[in-house]
């Protein structure tokens, strides 16, 4: 099991090595000039020629590759163009807000797919199944802008049940629109996902054996069959935080929720390489780590993987 | 000199931010309830951007501005009517030595916000950081006419043409006479900052104004409270809190649902028309011109450009008519460069080159391009109506074989890039056509101002230094206006608007009136209601 | 379309006669591709039969105060903020993001299913290196990650179809080698490979074909979710850009006329949904037709 994890770990970091030699080739080896890339738009000559020279353009690639490492083991993703501010600093500052969205969006795919999955799979070809089947169809169609600025108008500004978008107390009146948003979509993955997976379970040998043992259904479900479905949602759980904690630039433009993402797409209005790099960086970061931590959760639930 | 492209009003409409909507007549009890959650104590404002920066030493732009003068306070101060008053300064400046020598009294009551009186030392340390080479203040333009201010900012000296004579007398010495120097102690890079707190200017600053710093979460919002050592009244709100990274349409609809008080932006097209006949708002609106233009300027340096030919034809395509339609009429079509809301100007002269299509392919022709030619037009992202110009000048190009690729870029950037096109707006640091016509009216080669078209006219050149040293008055108003019509013949600009400001505020809101001049926010001017 | 006509996977014999369930399928699967070839044949016919030119500034196109028009005669659809007449632009509208989606999700299942068939037979350390670079690539935020690349190589409609290419081929890649380690285990295989057939030979001729289904079916959804990609990149500014119409920058543009004029957000946006939805269905269906109970 420990060498399982301590080989797993180790496939982490080294994917992580990979990954931050992508984003070295994106800033320094395509084509355009890494200072100017840098220095952003509203950088004078002068500026972008003593970038240069900080960077050490002039010096061979190895060493500037070398020295990219160098800084990033110092945990410095360089400077933002826009606020001037160390990179890192300033994605930290702005994560909780994306955590707190992200926990909000993961809770609303949980509170629409699950059920709606359980109970369309159990009463299949029912009204329930053909009414959840066709929404989640559409659901996953839709793109989560446009989902948010229905949202935003309907119930923020026609009804006055929520705020204008923005950040505040109590924070889960303010969260729950843009979570509902980012939420919607995954639900109806896991709508479908669950429905498949629990379709799979039922007709097997030891359901029927359950049955045959005189369980009541709900029996049946809660001991036999959620067990199953619950592994498949745990990779999935943990995929999507992965994902969300990337910083959900989309649906936090949308909303001006201030975490990562939105910061991210000031960003890139600023042409703040940087900081869109930085926080791209980071996203892969915390993708990396829920796939290591999903796939440890695994190798516990699961002792096939462990003996592998 | 000069040069000023400004975020304020960028909310026309540009490709937004956030989840816009519309607007709707909000019920009754909607405000109630509203009316609840808001402190009568505190002034809530929406902007769609974030501050670059609070040390006045480095304010170029939009809301920064306005924050700027917000928390720190000058020598002087430009007022509704485009008029001096004295701030910091007990009276006008002293001007003697044949208009080079400035000097100016300070008041002795006037307090750093941790008690320290605000000394001339302060000054001269203020302009002494900024003009320093490793400082990369953006407003080192402002300065050119101060006394070896190009030698001192390469660093190739260390005097300066400031001074302090004991601590309540400043002096400064210009290398030329330049009549319109005083407005330049009114802008914010002027201002004076608290040398023995300096480690703290851009986060937490000490301020002389109305306003400190209270709390302040970069990204996301930032509370001014009253500075208790101002020296002047303080009826203005106890506190004014900014919340960042707003749209603007809805900063218009918190601001109907009693949420907050004022959209820095300015009201967004797609809001406009609604708020404007909807008789329950008609005291809330306020708007006005100040001198500003929006331009296109085209590369004289580049083919085709560097055809005359070609240029008037550009001249004459543009429907500037359908232009300010799509601006909801908040605009003037302009004939010229320098706009009539500058003091003295006013009457509109005859437009040069009055729209004709036919025309304009007419003179592709003559000049050698029958079929028309592809060219990029560099967009300035912080352009007031930079999606209805991208829009408009594309169509029209277009109508006479013209194909344009538009492609966002800041001013400075497409100033270096050699963009063939690009476009371009002017609002005015103080209200004087020299600051105005100054910079990108003039060669590249004189003063390190922006001038994207690269306008190379040495008669022009003499012209402006000539107006610049005239003492104010009928005459110098009557050069610039030649100034004007000469740049006009040789057609690198087009002027494509004079834009008009529309803000929307809180009914609570009392004291916001429009401006003449200047940027229109003066927060110390407001006062709360019920 | 050639979907209909492509021979079912050669391991399975051939059903004389269609059950009713395989032919509701079928029903199905024919409903979607009318629905598909519908959108696409509307996408590329648009200038003929769009009523504009999609870009032109009506001058009667606003009212005086310069907002947009509602339906009549002249514009079906009213017009949007600059005056220019909104069915024209919808008709129009779904061409960029059909050529990028389509594009990009043909040459992701091009490399996919190379890399996929080559990672999937060799195994060893060809299957180490390939796969370890899919879950690498995984690893990388989707939208950022094809904003930043955007950002940098400055977007247009061919960089965004490579960029988004880049991307996507992973997810074929990752199926195919499933599903090619099964195959490999099967006699067909080893037969060919006893006859002396070379490697290249056996990917190219045995395996490529039979995994060809499941790479369809992928390439279908890759394109339904490129779509949805394209339309979010459009609307942040960094995908397709104005005057191009195109529905998730026509959502952008005119989603503060929203209150005013709901449909010039509205119609876009259910353009993007039903398109998807088709082309989700058709790969669904697809999928549902090739399963043989």
């Amino acid at each position: 099991m420990l060498r399982h994890l301590v080989k797993r770990f180790l496939w982490s970091l080294f994917d992580l090595l990979i990954i931050v030699t992508i984003t070295f080739i994106l800033t320094y080896l395509l084509p355009g000039d890494p200072a100017r890339t840098i220095a952003g738009p509203h950088a004078t000559l002068a500026d972008v020629l003593r970038i240069r020279r900080q960077l050490g353009l002039d010096a061979p690639l190895y060493v500037q590759y070398g020295r990219y490492l160098w800084n990033l083991v110092h945990l410095n993703l360089g400077t933002s163009i826009e606020f001037g501010t160390p990179v890192l600093s300033d994605i930290l500052a702005k994560f909780p807000a994306t955590a707190l969205l992200a926990a909000t969006g993961v809770i609303w795919e949980l509170i629409l797919g699950l059920p709606l999955g359980v109970f369309s799979a159990i009463r299949r070809g029912g009204v329930l199944d053909q009414i959840s089947s066709t929404l989640s169809m559409a659901a996953i169609a839709m793109p989560q802008f446009w989902v948010g600025i229905i949202l935003l108008f309907v119930l923020a500004f026609k009804f006055h049940l929520f705020p204008l978008g923005g950040y505040g107390t109590p924070v889960l009146w303010y969260a729950f629109l843009p979570g509902l948003t980012l939420g919607i979509g995954g639900a109806a993955y896991y709508q479908q996902l669950i429905r498949s997976r629990v379709l799979e379970v039922l007709p097997q040998q030891y359901i029927a054996t359950a049955r045959a043992k005189g369980l009541s259904e709900r029996q049946v479900l809660l001991r036999h069959v959620m067990p199953q479905v619950l592994t498949t949602l745990i990779t999935q759980i943990g995929m999507d935080a992965g994902y969300f904690m990337a910083g959900v630039v989309v649906v936090e433009t949308v909303f001006g929720w201030p975490g990562i993402g939105l910061q991210a797409w000031t960003a890139i209005q600023a042409l703040d390489v940087p900081l869109v790099i930085g926080t791209v960086l980071f996203g892969a970061f915390w993708i990396v780590l829920a796939n290591f931590v999903v796939d440890s959760i695994y190798g516990l639930l699961d002792p096939r993987i462990r003996l592998r | 000199m000069v040069k000023r492209t400004v975020g304020i009003l960028s909310a026309i409409s540009l490709a937004s931010i956030l989840a816009g909507c519309g607007t709707q007549t909000v019920s009754a009890a909607a405000h109630l309830k509203a009316a609840a959650t808001v402190d009568s104590n505190t002034m809530v404002v929406t902007w769609s951007g974030n501050p670059q920066t609070v040390d006045p030493r480095k304010i170029y732009d939009g809301e920064d501005w306005n924050i700027g003068r917000a928390l720190y306070v000058g020598l002087y101060s430009i007022n509704h009517k485009g008029h001096l008053v004295p701030m910091i300064a007990t009276s006008q400046p002293i001007i003697s030595d044949h208009g080079l020598l400035y000097t100016i009294h300070l008041n002795p009551k006037a307090k750093w916000s941790n008690g320290q009186t605000v000394t001339a030392q302060d000054f001269v340390y203020a302009l002494r950081t900024e003009l320093s080479p490793k400082f990369e203040s953006p407003d080192t333009y402002l300065w050119w006419m101060i006394q070896g201010a190009s030698a001192y900012e390469s660093g190739k000296s260390t005097t300066l043409g400031i001074k302090a004579i004991g601590s309540h007398t400043l002096q400064y010495t210009l290398s030329s006479p330049y009549s319109a120097f005083p407005y330049v102690l009114g802008v914010p890079a002027s201002f004076p900052v608290n040398p023995s707190t300096i480690a703290t200017v851009a986060t937490k600053p000490v301020t002389d104004g109305p306003y400190v710093i209270s709390q302040w979460k970069v990204g996301q919002d930032m509370v001014l409270s009253q500075n208790p050592y101002y020296f002047r009244h303080h009826k203005y709100p106890k506190h004014i809190e900014f919340d960042f990274n707003v749209n603007p349409s809805v900063g218009i609809l918190r601001v109907e649902d009693g949420q907050a008080d004022l959209v820095a932006d300015g009201i967004p097209s797609a809001n406009y028309e609604e708020l404007r006949t909807n008789p329950s708002y008609s005291k809330d609106i306020v708007s006005g011109y100040q001198p500003a233009v929006v331009l296109l300027a085209l590369n004289e340096r580049v083919k085709p450009f560097n055809n005359l030919l070609v240029r008037e034809a550009i001249q004459m395509a543009i429907n500037k008519k359908h232009l300010v339609q799509l601006l909801n009429g908040r605009a003037q079509a302009a004939p010229g460069i320098l706009p009539p809301s500058l003091p003295g100007f006013g009457a509109n002269i005859p437009n040069p080159y009055p729209y004709n299509p036919t025309k304009a392919k007419k003179l592709l022709r003559e000049a050698g391009y029958p079929h028309g030619f592809s060219v990029t037009l560099g967009l300035a992202s912080e352009q007031t109506g930079s999606s209805e110009i991208e829009t408009e000048v594309e169509a029209d190009l277009k109508a006479i074989g013209v194909q344009v690729t538009a492609k966002p870029l800041p001013p400075e950037v497409a100033a270096q890039a050699k963009i063939p096109m690009m476009t371009y707006s002017w609002y005015m640091d103080y209200p004087d056509p020299a600051d105005f016509v100054g910079g990108f009216l003039t060669s590249p080669a004189v003063v390190g101002g922006s001038n994207p078209a690269f306008l190379n006219d040495p008669t022009l050149d003499k012209m402006e230094d000539q107006a610049a040293a005239m003492p104010l008055g009928p005459k110098r108003t009557a050069l610039y206006k030649k100034i004007d019509e000469r740049a006009m013949k040789d057609a690198a600009y087009v002027p494509l608007f004079y834009p008009e400001l529309t803000y929307f505020h809180s009914s609570r809101v009392h004291g916001f009136t429009y401006p003449a001049v200047y940027f229109p926010v003066i927060y110390s001017h407001l006062t709360l209601g019920q | 379309m050639n979907i209909a006509q492509q021979e079912p996977s050669s391991i399975a014999p051939r059903r004389p006669r269609l059950s009713p369930r395989q032919r509701r399928r079928y029903m199905r699967f024919a409903l979607w591709a009318i629905v598909v070839l519908a959108i696409v044949a509307v996408a590329m016919l648009a200038p003929s039969i769009s009523p504009h030119n999609p870009d032109k500034l009506f001058s009667n196109g606003l009212t005086p105060s310069g907002m947009p028009l509602g339906p009549s005669k002249e514009f079906p659809l009213g017009t949007d903020q600059f005056g220019r007449d909104e069915l024209s632009r919808l008709l129009w509208g779904g061409r960029p993001a059909l050529l990028i989606s389509g594009l990009a999700s043909v040459f992701s299942s091009i490399v996919g299913i190379v890399l996929g068939t080559a990672a999937g037979y060799f195994g060893g350390w060809v299957d180490t290196v390939i796969s370890r670079f899919v879950n690498i690539l995984m690893s990388f935020p989707l939208t950022l990650f094809a904003v930043a690349i955007v950002l940098i190589v400055s977007p247009s409609i061919l960089n965004l179809i490579v960029i988004i290419a880049v991307i996507y081929w992973t997810y074929t890649a990752r199926l195919v080698r499933a599903e090619v380690l099964t195959l490999r285990e099967q006699d067909f295989v080893a037969a060919a490979h006893a006859l002396g057939c070379s490697p290249w030979r056996l990917m190219v001729k045995h395996l490529m074909p039979n995994v060809f289904d499941t790479v369809l079916v992928r390439a279908v959804l890759t394109m339904a979710q490129v779509f949805l990609l394209e339309s979010g990149l459009s609307y942040l500014g960094v995908g397709v850009q104005p005057p191009t119409p195109d529905w998730g920058l026509m959502i952008a543009q005119s989603q503060n006329y929203y209150g005013s004029d709901p449909g010039l957000v509205i119609y876009p946006g259910l353009a993007i949904v039903i398109t998807v939805i088709a082309v989700t269905q058709l790969g669904e269906s697809y999928r549902a037709l090739k399963r043989r109970t």
